[in-house]
This record gives structure tokens, sequence and C-alpha cells, in this order.
């Protein structure tokens, strides 16, 4: 967390002195995406003991990719630049990708839900605690570029 | 033909002016984007520590 405001104390202190540019805007937010993707993703130490380890597979299931949509925000704000603004997008659903494929390829992950034909066994596998869906990575995904463009638009049409 | 510089000469002065605005309000985004970070950062300090306190 620390991190996490220090990089925007810093990135604000760069620009009064007149440094700026868009390789520096997105080198701060990939340096805030990683660190949020791994804040996000890694084992939470508070959720496990010696006797119950919480499975990985559950950091998905607290809607935790919504937090990207903050640092898209703040991004946003310090940057009106249309290829930055992609870019910024591109970079959090390449990390989420990256993150959810580390995790998903762990031993015991289930991905694979029963046909419509067996709503119980679909319940069940979606209860599974090493159930991983992948079809709500892809909307989340999907969501995230949508967003990323729009804003790039409003981002470009505010510059003309 | 001075008219034409002329014009070349305000629409460079329009768009140093508006890059200008640009920096600026980029800059003060900038601003306001470490204090959201940091209220942002002391509120889940706060709430982590009410958590632990609680036992969640």
């Amino acid at each position: 967390m620390l991190l996490f405001a220090a990089s925007g104390l810093a990135q604000y202190r760069l620009a009064r002195r007149g440094v700026g540019g868009d390789a520096l805007a997105i080198a701060f937010f990939l340096f805030d995406v990683a660190l949020v993707t791994v804040a996000l993703l890694a084992p939470n130490p508070l959720l496990s003991t010696e006797s119950f380890v919480w499975p990985p597979q559950m950091s998905f299931r607290f809607g935790s990719f919504n937090y990207y949509y903050i640092l898209i925000g703040l991004f946003v704000l310090g940057r009106y630049s249309l290829r930055a603004m992609l870019l910024a997008g591109f970079a959090c659903s390449i990390a989420w990708l990256v993150g959810a494929f580390s995790v998903s390829t762990l031993p015991g992950t289930l991905f694979a839900v029963p046909s419509f034909d067996d709503p119980a066994a679909r319940m069940e596998r979606f209860l599974d605690l090493f159930f991983v869906s992948l079809d709500l990575r892809a909307t989340e995904i999907i969501v995230m570029i949508l967003t990323t463009i729009i804003l790039a638009t409003a981002v470009a049409r505010g510059r003309l | 033909m001075s008219d034409i510089a002329q014009d070349t000469d305000s629409a460079r002065r329009l768009e140093a002016r508006l890059n200008s605005a640009f920096q600026t309000q980029e800059r003060e985004g900038l601003r306001l984007a470490a204090i959201l970070r940091a209220v942002a950062t002391a509120a889940i300090v706060v709430w982590l520590f009410i958590l632990l306190r609680g036992g969640g």
C-alpha cells in the first residue's frame, strides 16, 4: 500500500520538475499494475493457517479485477494521451491474463463446466474451491478493453 | 503572403498555449491522483486494523 502511495507522489514530483511524457507515465503505470496484480493474486496470509490452506484459485471469487478500474481512473487524471490510455488498458488486461494463467496452471485447478442438462453438477462445479471460470476472466478482460477504448476516445476528442 | 505567415504564427501560438494548458491540467491531475492514493492507503490501513482487531 505504501508503495502504491509513493508511486503517485513520485510521479507528481517528477511532473513538477517538468519530467513527463508517455514513456514515464506508462512506466509508473506498469509498476502500479504489477503491484496490484501481486497484491490481488498472491496468497493472503490472513486466510491460511497451518491446518487449513486457502486455495489460490479462490482469489478470483472476490471481484478483485474492479481495482484495475481505479488505476485506469487515476491514470486518465494525469495523462491526456490516446496512445498512453490504450497502452494502460492493455497493460491491465495482460497483467490479469498472466495472473490468471499463473494461478490456473496450479495443480488441481478445474475449468470445465458441466452442460445445462445437469444443473446440479454445474452448480457443484461453480462452488468447487478449485474452480476458475475462464468465461468470467474473458468477460473482465473484454470489458476492460472496451472501457479503455471509450476513455481513449474521450481523451483524443478532448485534445482536438 | 503576410496573411498566411500571420495565420501560421497565430496557429502555432494557439497550439503552444493549448499544450501548456494540457500540461498544467496533467500536473494538477497527478496532484489529485497522489492525494487520492494517500487517502485510499490510509483508509485501507485503518480498515485492515479494524478487521484484524475484530477478527473479520
